[in-house]
């Protein structure tokens, strides 16, 4: 291969410009002529029976256009693309929920007068009992949903080998019981949208993550075919996961089609707490049973998970906590009994890592024990259960590449490991925990596993990249530019990159399980490919150039190697001689991966990232902790950009960092959300940033793009056993629930020396 | 009842502006509305997060939970100010060459928080710059790349200084 | 909601008595939050900021130091006749974030609404957990609290009391001092008319040699509220001590005063704190009301307060 020239290194991000200007255009920057505002009347309980829905008065204020309840929407029951159980709707029919359940929507001149408008809508409820736990869910004494004949939305058992065989041969066994709260991904951008309908067609301006999708949902629920409907794609303040159900934009759309105008809706910070999509809280038992060698033989998992309301991507995330972990280690057998739980809160979906942070917790916990009750360097233990690249995982992972072992190296020498494992310092605690993800998972996506990809070019020579997918902030358009600029060797910066116009782009599936760099790259490759072929031959036959081959922005015989002209040149002449038709290179990338099968066994993604991460803390006797470093080491294949990797990187550990030491619902029992603040929720601030090292292990993958797998989800993963784990090191206290809070520590700590002293006295 | 209107006379960007807005109107929207000035970002209309951060005399504040009549008589700059033409500022082109800039929304706020500190400590250290941004949140980054940017700003700024000097 | 600006100190107590439901505001910090989370709704706001008698500082003929209630917390660090304040500049510093502390005013500060998770965090649109001070008929701090137990988490309160200063109140019938301690009272309420205007605070003249400290305890190192705070101060003369005020910060309806530390600490030798401190660990547990929020719980923050005490103490020691 060439020496890359533009892959690998630290482009500067091509939607750059705009966002340090002040000039990108967010949802909520979108002004256009004669916009109606829209709000959402939210239920008062989180369980309820609508009695009485009277909305007269508020019809009757002057400057509302209009208020609509579920009996004024004829595709109610039509908003249901996520989730298997296909049991939501548009707006709450005789039953409320959750906090955030959406009962009406008014439209209204102004903000002002659509606030007036939601306080003069009389309902009358009958308060229902609240499933606000997971406990109480599993317990039963009341149902989250009349409908449902239980608390249960998903079961799932799954067993691979002979558990029981294994168990018996076990002599070394270890246990815990997990806890994982529900967790806000909280991008700062509110959700916003503003749609146009006009003569039986809509636009919609929006940010989603799933922009074809959402066309969908619009469609289902007004009725307008998917082909009259588009979705102009707005700058995204941030995704990670919680833009793939998004109600506000669909509603948004129905509403514009139910006023015949325009119609535009952001939501308050308030509404984006318990109206949105929070990760699944996780409740998860873990039995592990090995050799005295330190030999993983088996284990048997329980894991609870908390739906919410209604089910949107709950279940997928649910099957990939249950099953992905286990792969990045030897288990001959391994038994897990997974159920989704109805509650009495918000719908509940896909987090950065979509299911995998919150069972790597526990099972990353649960193998620190192991190591201890075996006196065995945490790291030795896990070096010596990794599978390796080319075997077939338990569930049916088939990695082409692993540089786990050498991850652990790296991440040994940045936390200077044996070093600091010789000489403990008291107080002072290491600890380990290494991660599987999938690059470009399709698991639990019944549709195509595909992508596409269109490079255009035209006579004025500009390179146009139509890609359906979205850029959220992770750095995708710029990852795409710079595979173009390397494969027709032109600036960059120069390339233009359209992600996510249904009217302009491929269909897409979605920009979630870390599949853009490997998906849509290959994709792309391919379509570089194409156009180059389409150009070259044009010039030969058209303009008579002989064979000629793209290079470095320009045209060369291919045989002569001798400069023809320019590219930009070469575009005019051979547009103008297609009678100034452009060329479009057009890439398809069909990833050797499946579905999985109904037990989720399956080789669900082209490519497998690896990482271990580890961090120091101090735990000092009044309880208080702090996380002075943390080491974080990927397997991402090729590095595309190692600036924005980098970028990546440091963003997931921070938000794991968060998640661990002091993120937090706090959901009470009456299913109202007690830190629905930022203030309250407490994502980490720039003071909270301890020291941190990265480093990137580029294997080359087959399948990747230039050997490219992912970064996206991958940082977040492990932090937070990571985090635990030293704890434990530090102090000798393993605490099971996140987030470690000081008010954990001081009690445990409380305990701890109480009980020294009960035996002092004794 | 009508709504009390109150007059304002604000200096934003180095040009003033009068206007009879709502007595009530926060900062914000005043901004994004009134002077179409969309870079200024809301994200929780409370002062916790920083996005909606500009300058008001010099001094970086929430705008989101500022009325537009506090900050009548005086000047206010907002990330629109900062480049000039297709000319970036410093700290702007530092954000992009550090990647400090990921989903962008709360990068406005975070490069006039910068400015702030830039124009009162030239040569801020890691601890001192921790503190000028500790208004910000950012979710994306992690920090670690605008600690970066903030650093080479102020080496930029120096350059500039020098050229200017000759 | 409508928001007027009266020009002058005369003006502004006229137009609250006339205006009995407007609502002050200053930084607004503290009140616009608020309002726009919906938590509270008012149809007048009286807009008190850059008037003369409010902002400035000066030094009294007795001593003492007039700081006026609109200057703003960042301010105060650059106020030079303050320096010897340690605690005061302390406390100013830590407040919130930069931005907060460049809007937020001295008065705005110690006349801070208290804060309880089940009022700030509440869902306005929701009638669940309506307590006291939503209008509601109870309490979820304590289930049989006749009156709302929410906390007062002023940084600056602690410290100003520690130091003895006065509140210096423009109402209907003039000017008139207070001690800042006495500005609170149960229920979150403060002891001042509709129509009181808090000008500034009075800081009585240093002892000759003192010391002062703050030390708070909070999750993040910004934006958050004091889980409980403790302002220390300690006058000595020939290394004995002489005089003492411990004042703890969010430990219930209004600062906290531990009233046996000069009990226990004077005519002792400074050196002696730290061993004099921990005998009044005890005391300290009993002044902090057992109070819940999202991160911790009753006993955990009565042991920070003992910890932040400690530390406090120690800060003391180190500034001998």
């Amino acid at each position: 291969m060439d020496e890359l020239k533009v892959i690998g290194k630290p482009i500067r991000r091509i939607d750059g410009k705009v966002k340090v200007t002040g000039k990108a255009v967010y949802s909520d920057d979108v002004i256009l002529p004669r916009t109606l505002i829209a709000k959402v009347l939210h239920a008062r309980y989180a369980h309820a029976k609508i009695l009485r829905l009277d909305t007269q008065k508020a019809k009757d204020l002057p400057g509302v256009v209009a208020v609509y309840t579920a009996k004024d929407i004829k595709f109610n029951d039509k908003y249901f693309r996520m989730g298997a159980t296909r049991d939501t709707w548009v707006l709450a029919e005789d039953y409320v929920r959750y906090i955030g359940d959406m009962v009406a929507f008014v439209v209204a001149e102004d903000e002002e007068i659509a606030e007036k408008a939601l306080k003069l809508i009389e309902v009358d409820y009958e308060q229902l009992p609240v499933v606000a736990t997971l406990t109480d869910a599993e317990a039963a004494e009341h149902l989250a949903r009349g409908d449902k004949p239980g608390n249960v939305a998903m079961p799932l058992v799954v067993e691979r080998g002979d558990v029981e065989k294994d168990f018996a041969e076990a002599t070394v066994f270890v246990s815990g019981k997990y806890s994982f709260p529900s967790l806000h991904q909280l991008h700062l951008e509110p959700n916003s949208a503003t749609a146009v309908y006009e003569m039986g067609k809509l636009t919609v301006y929006c940010a989603s993550q799933v922009w074809f999708h959402i066309r969908e949902d619009i469609s289902a629920v007004t009725g307008i075919p998917e082909k009259d409907i588009e979705i102009k794609p707005m700058d995204i303040g941030g995704a990670f996961g919680a833009r793939n159900d998004q109600p506000l934009p669909v509603f948004t759309a129905l509403l514009a089609t139910m006023v015949k105008g325009t119609v535009k809706m952001t939501n308050s910070r308030l509404e984006e707490f318990l109206a949105c999509r929070p990760s699944l809280g996780m409740d998860i038992e873990i039995t592990m049973a090995a050799d005295s060698e330190g030999n993983f033989l088996s284990k048997k998992t329980k894991l609870l998970s908390g739906f919410g309301a209604y089910s949107s991507d709950s279940d997928a995330v649910t099957a990939i906590a249950c099953l992905r972990a286990d792969n990045n280690y030897r288990f001959r057998s391994v038994y897990i009994e997974g159920t989704g739980l109805y509650l009495n809160h918000a719908p509940t979906a896909a987090y950065r890592g979509f299911g995998n942070p919150q069972m790597h917790f526990a099972l990353e916990q649960t193998i620190d024990k192991l190591a201890v009750k075996l006196k065995m360097d945490p790291t030795e233990l896990r070096m010596k259960n990794f599978m390796h690249a080319h075997e077939t995982t338990i569930h049916g992972f088939k990695p082409q590449t692993n540089g786990i072992a050498e991850c652990m190296n790296k991440a040994k020498e940045l936390m200077k490991w044996d070093e600091k494992k010789k000489n403990s310092v008291k107080g002072k605690g290491v600890g380990v925990a290494a991660l599987i993800h999938c690059s470009g998972s399709r698991a639990g996506k019944p549709e195509f596993a595909g992508s596409s990809a269109h490079l255009r070019l035209e006579g004025s020579g500009a390179l146009t990249v139509l890609i359906g997918e979205c850029e959220m902030g992770q750095g995708a358009k710029t990852v795409f530019a710079q595979i173009v600029a390397e494969e027709l060797g032109v600036d960059p910066q120069q390339v233009n990159v359209i992600m996510g116009d249904t009217a302009l782009t491929p269909f897409s599936t979605g920009t979630n399980g870390s599949k853009l760099t490997i998906n849509l790259g290959n994709a792309l490759l391919h379509a570089c490919k194409d156009l180059k072929r389409k150009l070259t031959e044009c010039l030969r036959e058209r303009i008579g150039t002989g064979p000629v081959i793209v290079k470095d922005g320009n045209i060369y015989g291919e045989y002569t190697g001798e400069y023809v002209m320019s590219l930009e040149e070469a575009s005019a002449r051979a547009c103008y001689a297609r009678n100034g038709q452009a060329f479009l290179g057009v890439g398809i990338f069909e990833p050797k991966a499946d579905l999985g099968d109904r037990t989720g066994y399956g080789n669900l993604a082209p490519a497998y990232p690896f990482g271990i991460q580890m961090a120091e803390v101090t735990v000092y006797d009044d309880g208080s902790y702090t996380v002075d470093k943390l080491v974080s080491v990927h397997d991402i294949g090729k590095v595309i950009n190692s600036q924005m990797a980098y970028g990546q990187l440091y963003g997931g550990v921070m938000q794991a960092l968060g998640s661990v030491t002091m993120e937090n619902l706090s959901i009470n029992n009456e299913g109202i959300y007690q830190a629905n603040t930022i203030l309250e929720y407490k994502p980490p601030t720039i003071l909270e940033m301890p020291e941190i090292e990265g480093a990137l292990v580029e294997t080359i993958d087959p399948y990747g793009p230039y050997g490219a797998k992912c970064i996206a989800e991958p940082p977040i993963i492990a932090i937070a056993p990571a985090v635990a784990n030293a704890i434990y090191d530090a102090c000798g206290l393993r605490f099971e629930q996140a987030p470690i809070t000081p008010a954990l520590v001081k009690k445990k700590l409380m305990q701890k020396q109480r009980g020294a002293n009960a035996e002092e006295e004794a | 009842m009508d709504k009390q209107m109150a007059e304002v006379k604000i200096k934003i960007n180095g040009r003033e502006y009068r206007d009879r807005i709502p007595s009530d109107m926060m900062l914000i929207d005043y901004l994004r509305k009134y002077r179409l000035l969309t870079g200024t970002k809301k994200a929780c209309g409370a002062g916790e997060c920083g996005s909606c951060t500009v300058l008001l005399n010099g001094k970086p504040i929430y705008s989101c939970i500022t009325l537009a009549i506090q900050a009548s008589g005086k000047t206010v700059e907002t990330i629109e100010g900062l480049s000039d033409g297709d000319e970036l500022h410093p700290i702007q082109e530092a954000y992009l060459d550090a990647g400090a800039v990921q989903c962008g929304y709360c990068t406005p706020g975070f490069i006039m928080s910068t400015k702030a500190l830039l124009n009162k400590v030239s040569h801020p250290d890691e601890k001192c710059i921790k503190e000028a941004l500790a208004g910000n949140i950012c979710r994306c980054t992690g920090y670690h790349q605008i600690i970066d940017a903030v650093k080479l700003a102020s080496e930029k700024m120096d350059q500039e200084a020098d050229i200017n000097e000759r | 909601m409508n928001v007027s600006k009266p020009q002058t100190i005369d003006d502004a107590v006229l137009f609250l008595t006339e205006h009995p439901d407007a609502k002050i505001v200053a930084g607004g910090t503290d009140l616009l939050p608020r309002i726009n989370q919906k938590l509270e709704e008012h149809a007048e706001l009286c807009y008190i900021d850059d008037l003369p008698e409010m902002c400035e500082v000066r030094a009294e003929q007795d001593g003492s130091i007039f700081v006026g209630a609109s200057i703003r917390l960042a301010e105060v660090a650059e106020i030079k006749i303050l320096t010897k304040y340690t605690g005061f500049l302390q406390a100013a510093s830590k407040v919130a974030s930069p931005q907060i502390r460049n809007q937020a005013t001295i008065g705005g500060n110690i006349l801070q609404e208290n804060r309880c998770m089940y009022f700030n965090n509440q869902v306005p649109w929701s009638d669940v957990n309506h307590c006291f001070k939503w209008g509601g008929k109870q309490c979820f701090q304590y289930k049989n609290s006749k009156e709302c137990v929410a906390l007062f988490q002023s940084d600056v309160a602690p410290v100003l009391i520690s130091f003895g200063a006065k509140a210096v109140i423009r109402g209907s019938e003039g000017i008139r001092e207070m001690p800042v301690k006495d500005l609170y009272m149960q229920a979150g309420l403060k002891n001042l008319a509709h129509n009181d205007i808090l000008l500034g605070v009075k800081l009585p003249p240093l002892f000759k040699t003192e010391y002062s400290a703050y030390v708070r305890k909070t999750i993040r190192g910004s934006f958050d509220f004091p889980l409980v705070s403790c302002a220390v101060r300690v006058c000595v003369d020939a290394n004995i001590i002489k005089d003492s005020r411990v004042v703890f910060g969010a430990a219930g309806v209004m600062p906290a005063e531990l009233h046996m530390s000069n009990e226990v600490f004077i005519g002792r030798k400074i050196e002696d704190l730290p061993l004099l401190a921990d005998e009044l660990q005890p005391a300290v547990s009993k002044i902090i009301a057992p109070f819940q929020d999202t991160r911790i719980n009753a006993a955990v923050r009565k042991d920070m307060a003992k910890e932040i005490f400690i530390k406090a103490i120690a800060q003391i020691c180190q500034g001998n």
